[in-house]
């Protein structure tokens, strides 16, 4: 039987997920009501933001030309936090329906994942959704997408996944253009792994792409990168259900289960063979993960400690790219260090703790991991600044950077130029799309984007610009530790990283920000910001002009004293520092001071 | 700090004490102050003071029975509200001989009572003298006709002086007015022309309280509102710094934050309160300090009456102070004072060494120049001064 394995990519809300299942409903998987609600995604929250934060597989069966074939999609996530695993579902294809918007058109995450699906060596069907609405601008979308990644307009299918029409035109499109899988069935087995989620019952279950030869029910398998062996006690296919199967053959897709208690012991894109006749060399690109922003989350509100690191523990089990470790703050007591993939993923987590789990959380800026080179020729990485080794002993400070595509409404370049040539962007190029439409390329330090560089390009385009990015490597910079004293007290919590040159404006911002968050003292508060041992911006705090009830009070003294310890108490968590109370929106508006 | 069942006090469950104060709170008024948050009513008539004269009367009975609040050692009684001298001659005669049956006020040499400007006459006063009354305090709080109708009260300028006058024809000699500075509107060349008219009164004890915006009064209401603007700290700040000047030229220093005063001319009843001494609350919503013990009556004239009626105290808001509670309190008081808090008297109220308890915060303040002190104690600086509530706090938290 005929196979052809695929994904669909597409910018947020432009229709992957109705267009996946009406195909799944064409193809009899599901029927009319149930397409009706989105089968794939199986997370509210994704739903509610359009994006796809998990891949899952799902096997239907079809007629086309007389012949039955095996379709199996490959659900990729939907932003680019999630790379790697984009690059691993992809990975798993021949093949991808890229949708675009027939109102909207070509967007920036259009162009990411239309490059990651080409670079995977993938054949490409572009596909024009939405073509239903009456705001539709189909051939200037497919000019777009012709001028813009070069597929040639008309082969641009034309759907409506909502209403149903061009999807017989794209199945057979599917069947006809895209290559048949090319492993080699008399190999020793090779299976890619491209997901894998936790099951309260059956544990870590495991979704691969057999490459080569073919998994069987009660196989011994090791997984070549952590070299662990396992025995397969189920082996299954999502049709879209669970469905049992005896074996899954070369150039399949479906999913184990082995009994692994642990989402760790599990690697994306890491591969799966047989123990007792093993392959001699692992599938290419396997890389572990790596987290490139990190925040502190504090438990806020009612939340205990101990809540939050089950709850923690808990989300782990299903993605394992996120990590943490407790960390204790003298300004903010007892929390965890988070690592995550980018910013959404931060964001994605902190929702899912908040609604799946009931957690408060007080969660700190976020902030870069660095690379340091020693002089004594080793490499680390830290991310929080009060890691930073001594100054002597670092040869250099790198900082991750990014390829930054930003698609923008003609006029709103000039704002956005300015804005990454602020933030340090090494500019790239600039390309039409029609006459209105603007891609902006900029290489940037990921520093420099991870506050509101999001929210600011949507006012500078007053919410049409949209962005993208991808990790392109740590270069060094002139990067140094900036300091803050509070009165005189260096305060490690509010330490950062910045770029020299920015360092000055930067600190004369975080003190203003400071300033107004401290409240006045009975004294007044220098707040300086440093560089090594030299001062390069100060601000006041001043003492507090009155505070003297001359007022008289009787015998009620009761509620003189009340009163005073009220006023000592006042309504903010602080955190003392010397003799100065900090509040803990202090240690949040860190980053916010970025301009 | 354990609180008491309200209602449930008795004098019998507090710890044996000489009450060195008597406080007495009328609670009547002709008319509300706007800024006033003192318990008083002012729909009254003669039968509902003859009841409320008659209770208080048996209140005080309720600590003639007891063994705590003995009255031998009252050296002070004051009269407060409310307006007392709103009370029929004749009623307010009634009290003051019956709390003579009632108490040892044999060792009393300070006995004052608050008096409205608008409602003194020379009988009045001749019989409070007459009862062995020997000081009086009249509510002048401005010499502005608009300020004390900002203020909402009800007299001329003018009267304070007649009332003055009738006083000093009564035989009193120990003579004390309110002023209020930080007045809505008020300039600091009218709080001068206030302040030097007080002067010329020649009382020798003048009491000066900034304006403060009480929550649930009509003052703090137009506030809110903007119907009204407080003054600008720094206006009040300069208002507070020349009052302290302007009367220590004339002879009559500050002895405490508000109160200025020629030499001997303090107010004892006062003095005790920031002293930490005792003192028994009559009548709504007076306030009682026996040893760590502290209590006010029910703020409300008929809850007040029921309580009294049934032969127990009205109290509610009761606390017990701990030893540590009760010394920082001390601190918190004595600061208030000009002399502060004087080491041995502090040890001789609390058997507590002060220097041991404050030690940390007096150091720290010392160096921003808020405090200073010597081997005897500490005192607020001329800096500190302006922040004494915040150094008070201080004092709570240690």
């Amino acid at each position: 039987m005929p196979i052809r394995n695929f994904s669909i990519i597409a910018h947020i809300d432009h229709g992957k997920s109705t267009l996946s299942d009406r195909l799944l409903m064409r193809a009899g998987a599901i029927t009319e009501r149930e397409f009706q609600s989105q089968m794939l995604d199986d997370m509210d929250l994704e739903r509610e933001r359009g994006i796809t934060i998990k891949a899952s597989a799902v096997t239907v069966f079809h007629e086309h030309g007389g012949e039955k074939f095996m379709l199996n999609f490959i659900d990729t996530p939907g932003h680019v936090d999630f790379h790697y695993e984009v690059q691993k579902a992809l990975q798993a294809c021949e093949g991808a329906i890229l949708v675009v918007d027939a109102t909207q058109g070509v967007q920036a995450q259009t162009v990411a994942n239309a490059y990651a699906a080409i670079e995977a060596g993938l054949e490409i069907i572009p596909v024009i959704n939405k073509i239903d609405l009456p705001s539709a601008r189909t051939v200037e979308v497919a000019e777009e997408i012709e001028q813009v990644l070069g597929f040639p307009a008309e082969e641009c299918i034309l759907v409506s996944a909502k209403t149903g029409q061009g999807i017989d035109p794209l199945i057979a499109t599917l069947c006809d253009k895209l290559p048949p899988p090319k492993g080699k069935p008399d190999q020793p087995a090779r299976a890619l792994i491209f997901d894998s989620i936790y099951d309260d019952y059956r544990g870590v279950i495991v979704y691969v792409r057999v490459v080569d030869g073919e998994l069987k029910k009660g196989m011994k398998i090791r997984l070549m990168g952590t070299n662990r062996e396992y025995q397969i006690s189920d082996l299954g296919k999502l049709m879209p259900r669970p469905r049992q199967v005896e074996r899954i053959g070369t150039g399949e897709v479906g999913y184990i289960v082995a009994a692994i208690k642990d989402l760790h012991d599990v690697r994306i894109g890491d591969t799966v063979t047989d123990a007792l006749a093993p392959a001699a060399e692992p599938l290419p690109g396997y890389k572990p993960i790596q987290q490139m922003v990190y925040c502190d989350f504090y438990p806020g509100g009612k939340t205990q400690y101990e809540e939050l690191r089950d709850a923690m523990d808990r989300l782990q089990l299903n993605d394992s790219s996120f990590s943490f470790q407790p960390e204790s703050s003298d300004a903010l007591g007892f929390g965890f260090r988070c690592g995550f993939l980018g910013l959404l993923h931060m964001e994605i987590i902190q929702e899912r703790l908040e609604r799946e789990f009931g957690i408060e959380v007080v969660q700190t800026a976020p902030t870069v991991t660095y690379e340091i080179a020693l002089t004594d020729g080793s490499i680390v990485r830290i991310d929080a600044p009060s890691e930073l080794p001594n100054p002597t002993q670092v040869l250099e400070i790198r900082e991750p950077y990014i390829l930054m595509n930003m698609i923008l409404p003609a006029d709103g370049v000039g704002a956005m130029m300015k804005l990454c040539e602020d933030r340090r962007g090494v500019y790239k190029k600039t390309e039409y799309i029609g006459a209105t439409r603007v891609i902006l390329v900029y290489e940037m330090p990921l520093a420099e984007v991870i506050y509101d560089f999001y929210d600011r390009l949507k006012s500078a385009t007053r919410g049409y610009g949209t962005m993208d990015y991808d990790f392109i490597g740590f270069r060094s910079g002139e990067l140094v530790k900036m300091d803050i004293l509070v009165n005189a007290d260096r305060v490690d919590a509010l330490s950062v990283i910045v770029h020299r040159d920015h360092a000055e404006a930067r600190g004369r911002k975080l003190l203003v920000r400071l300033k107004q968050e401290i409240d006045r003292h009975l004294f007044e508060i220098p707040l300086q910001a440093a560089i090594g041992g030299k001062i390069i911006a100060r601000e006041t705090i001043k003492s507090v002009g009155k505070n003297v009830t001359a007022k008289c009070y009787g015998g009620d003294i009761t509620r003189k004293r009340k009163l005073l310890e009220k006023q000592k108490e006042g309504k903010k968590r602080m955190k003392r520092v010397g003799s100065v109370d900090i509040p803990q929106e202090a240690f949040m508006a860190i980053l916010e001071s970025g301009d | 700090m354990m609180q008491t069942n309200p209602g449930h006090l008795t004098p019998q469950m507090l710890p044996k004490a000489m009450a060195e104060g008597l406080y007495v709170h009328v609670p009547f008024c002709f008319h509300k102050c706007h800024y006033c948050d003192f318990y008083s009513i002012t729909r009254q008539d003669e039968g509902r003071m003859e009841k409320f004269v008659e209770r208080l009367l048996r209140e005080a009975e309720v600590w003639e029975r007891s063994v705590a609040g003995q009255s031998n050692g009252l050296r002070t009684v004051f009269f407060g509200g409310g307006t007392p001298s709103l009370l029929p001659l004749e009623m307010m005669r009634k009290i003051l001989q019956g709390l003579k049956l009632r108490f040892d006020l044999s060792a009393v040499d300070e006995w004052t009572v608050e008096v409205n400007p608008a409602t003194a006459t020379l009988e009045y006063c001749q019989m409070l003298k007459q009862e062995g009354v020997n000081r009086l305090s009249f509510g002048a709080q401005s010499f502005s006709v608009n300020e004390l109708a900002t203020l909402e009260r009800h007299h001329e300028p003018g009267q304070v002086s007649e009332s003055l006058q009738l006083a000093k024809r009564a035989g009193f000699e120990r003579l004390n007015i309110d002023l209020i500075y930080a007045i809505p509107g008020q300039t600091l060349e009218s709080w001068k022309h206030s302040l030097e008219m007080g002067v010329a009164l020649g009382t020798g004890h003048i009491s000066c309280y900034g304006l403060t915006y009480e929550p649930n009064t009509p003052m703090a209401v137009k506030k809110r509102l903007g119907v009204v603007k407080g003054a600008e700290e720094s206006l009040e700040l300069e208002m507070f710094r020349h009052t302290r000047r302007r009367l220590a030229e004339v002879g009559w220093p500050a002895y405490e934050i508000s109160n200025y005063a020629k030499k001997g001319e303090e107010c004892r009843h006062n003095l005790m309160y920031w002293r930490g001494g005792n003192y028994i609350g009559l009548g709504p919503s007076g306030a009682s300090h026996m040893e760590g013990w502290r209590w006010r009556n029910r703020p409300h004239l008929r809850e007040w009456e029921e309580a009294v009626d049934e032969g127990r105290l009205a109290a509610v808001e009761v606390e017990q102070l701990s030893a540590e509670q009760r010394a920082r309190e001390l601190g918190m008081l004595m600061l208030r004072l000009c002399r502060g808090v004087n080491y041995e008297e502090f040890a001789g109220r609390m058997g507590m060494d002060g220097r041991a308890l404050f030690s940390g915060v007096v150091q720290r303040l010392t160096k921003h120049g808020l405090l200073e002190g010597d081997q005897s104690g500490f005192w607020l600086s001329e800096g500190g001064l302006a922040v004494a509530d915040a150094i008070a706090a201080e004092l709570l938290r240690g």
